[in-house]
């Protein structure tokens, strides 16, 4: 299931939303690479996934199982890879634990002055299934 | 599929196991490793090893090991693969019926990009 963003330019202020996708199993593994990093005034990238119903236009934000502490996304803040794992809970969570039919992912920069930019990549995200139960 | 695997210690000797040998997908990789459960004393090393297909051995070189994500999930940043990668897994348990459950979640693939 590949996301559609090789490596892109973003800049300071900047968000913007990958098309939708389907699911491809109830829990994920979403990882990008900090290329090119040109953000003296501090700016890190925020990469958080989405999830939504076929029919039912409502949005909700992912939580995530790792990092599992605030901010639950994706955070590049330096050259190099990082990972974010979201799990399927046997309970609810708000914001969600796990995914409905589609997925989409949000790319922010955070924070950061006029001028910071980065190149970034994000790889095809990798699901999978729960093999024991997540409370 | 990937279905979970249980290794259980019949004695204390230091083990050492073998996945198969596969190609590489890309230059470099994320290898996830999810261990569901880990009753060893010490714990059960992972490792990623890497050769050419025309070198012999069961071992080739050290590609990475595996550090802690949020348990039970662990990454190893492994690059300049060459065309075979496999996992190791070793142990020495401390009493017959020590044992570990893991799986291998799909690896991220990718080639050097800068």
């Amino acid at each position: 299931m590949a996301i559609s963003i090789p490596g892109r330019r973003v800049s300071y202020a900047e968000t913007f939303y990958t098309d939708w996708m389907p699911r491809g199993g109830d829990c994920a593994i979403l990882r990008a690479q900090a290329l090119i990093k040109g953000a003296d005034g501090g700016a890190t990238v925020r990469i958080s996934l989405e999830t939504r119903t076929e029919q039912d236009a409502a949005t909700t934000s992912m939580d995530t199982f790792h990092p599992s502490s605030s901010p639950k996304l994706l955070e590049l803040t330096a050259l190099g890879v990082k990972t974010a794992v979201y799990v399927a809970t046997t309970g609810s969570n708000s914001p969600a634990r796990g995914f409905q039919e589609l997925v989409r992912c949000k790319i922010s920069v955070f924070g950061g002055s006029a001028g910071d930019y980065w190149v970034v990549r994000i790889f095809p995200i990798q699901f999978f299934d729960n093999s024991v139960p997540s409370s | 599929m990937w279905m979970l695997t249980e290794i259980v210690a019949l004695n204390t000797s230091a083990m050492t196991f073998y996945t198969p040998w596969f190609p590489k997908g890309e230059d470099n990789a994320v290898f996830t490793l999810e261990k569901v459960l880990d009753t060893i004393n010490g714990g059960a090393t992972f490792t990623v090893l890497t050769k050419n297909r025309e070198a012999e051995g069961s071992e080739g070189t050290s590609a990475g090991s595996f550090s802690a994500l949020t348990a039970p999930f662990y990454e190893a940043k492994c690059t300049d693969l060459e065309d075979l990668v496999r996992f190791k897994v070793t142990f020495t348990a401390s009493a017959a019926g020590q044992g570990v459950i893991f799986r291998f979640l799909q690896p991220t693939w990718y080639d050097t990009a800068v």
